[in-house]
């Protein structure tokens, strides 16, 4: 059993490297790779800041913003409207975008050899750190339940999130607010999760052969990496309109 | 596959026993992601979306301003295009009209100098004949005159008479 346990034992899942900031415990590599999603994502916008424009030709990077801005405008206008919560545009553009980000520069095949000789990757998906999903996820659910309060009252909101469609049915309503920004970040935990163990999997293969499903499950992680992100925008405009939809509305 | 999810979990079993944290309880990592990602949502609410939805609406105006444009200039052609028609057909009726005038003023002159040259014509008949008329009367008695001798010398040959030469 050891000896068939050893190879198996090489794959970390989960394991960070870690510092002691502001007296708490950090995962360096996670805030590393997100310090980097977050810069190519700043250099993108302020790309886009220095030569918007309306007459001329649009750049690329202005094409990139312009068709997710108009892709998530067409989703919170179609299901809840832009007037409502102002600020929801810009949340899901730069949720998507940053999540976007944050899942690609894992493809990027940058290792390094630890102190200890095992080889690590040097940019891990942050979204593989519960920390990540969860600040995302968390930020999404105060927002969404601010928006809430905002358009139904102090009162009037928590009756009616408990309330539902149906009254009877109000624990399962409870039950589901509170499953939302838990499936909300472990789906997104999971699926990138999941790639980092894939790759260690890969990894165990021989070097000859290692190259050809790592090749291939890497576009997937691609593709997965923007349905994920995706998917995290588009709930969160779902989770936005349920919140500041009224009963009037259904009508 | 089986031995490697098994024992994985008792990786992970051993490392919780052990004390060392569990990867699925968040840590401090949570405050310093949030902070980055309010940073970015900061940055592209104010340099992103507020700029490229200016420059959707931007275009949208652009583009109602062009269709507004594009449809004012089909109507202005159009009324160019009728009040060009509407000067044309003018312009052919005055142009039709001032022809039969010049017409009728050339019919008139050619008239009047027909008449003319009529006239100046029966004069010089008028002129010619008379002329011939009072030749004719003075030669008349001339010839009258001669006419007996002629007759005479005529009537004997004739007869075969010479009368008196």
């Amino acid at each position: 059993m050891v000896s068939a346990v050893l190879p198996v034992t090489s794959i970390e899942v989960g394991h960070h490297t870690t510092a002691n900031w502001l007296g708490m415990t950090v995962n360096t590599d996670t805030i590393y790779a997100t310090l980097v999603a977050a810069a190519v994502t700043l250099v993108l916008a302020f790309i886009l800041r220095a030569k918007v424009t309306s007459t001329g030709v649009p750049s690329g990077v202005q094409l990139f913003w312009e068709g997710i801005t108009v892709q998530m405008r067409g989703q919170v206008q179609s299901s809840m409207g832009l007037s409502l919560a102002p600020f929801v545009l810009p949340l899901v553009v730069s949720l998507f975008v940053f999540i976007l980000v944050a899942n690609w520069i894992s493809v990027l095949p940058l290792q390094f050899t630890s102190a200890e000789g095992t080889t690590m990757e040097l940019l891990k998906p942050p979204a593989s750190d519960i920390n990540f999903v969860l600040a995302l996820a968390l930020l999404v659910f105060i927002c969404y339940h601010t928006a809430g309060f905002r358009r139904s009252g102090i009162i009037g909101y928590p009756i009616k999130v408990a309330k539902g469609h149906v009254a009877f049915l109000a624990p399962i309503n409870l039950v589901e607010e509170i499953a939302k920004p838990i499936s909300l970040s472990l789906r997104l935990f999971g699926n990138i999760f999941a790639g980092v163990i894939m790759v260690g999997l890969i990894a165990l293969l021989p070097t000859y052969i290692m190259w050809a499903p790592n090749a291939i499950w890497k576009t997937f992680d691609l593709f997965v990496g923007l349905i994920q992100a995706f998917i995290f925008a588009l709930l969160t405009i779902l989770y936005f309109s349920q919140a500041t939809e009224t009963q009037d509305a259904h009508h | 596959m089986g031995v490697a999810v098994i024992s994985g979990a008792t990786v992970l079993a051993t490392e919780a026993e052990a004390g060392t944290t569990n990867f699925l309880v968040p840590n401090g990592t949570f405050f310093f992601i949030l902070a980055i990602f309010l940073i970015v949502f900061g940055v592209i609410a104010k340099f992103v979306v507020q700029p490229v939805q200016k420059v959707l609406d931007e275009r949208d105006r652009l583009v109602a301003q062009t269709t507004l444009d594009n449809r004012r200039a089909a109507e202005q052609d159009a009324a160019a295009e009728s009040e060009f028609k509407q000067e044309l057909t003018s312009a052919r009726t005055q142009a039709g009209g001032i022809r039969d005038q010049a017409r009728a003023e050339g019919r008139q002159v050619a008239d009047e100098f027909r008449a003319a040259a009529n006239e100046k014509v029966a004069e010089k008949l008028r002129q010619a004949s008379e002329s011939l008329k009072v030749e004719g009367d003075g030669l008349a008695p001339t010839l009258n005159a001669s006419v007996e001798n002629l007759s005479l010398t005529l009537a004997n040959r004739i007869i075969g008479v010479d009368g008196g030469r």
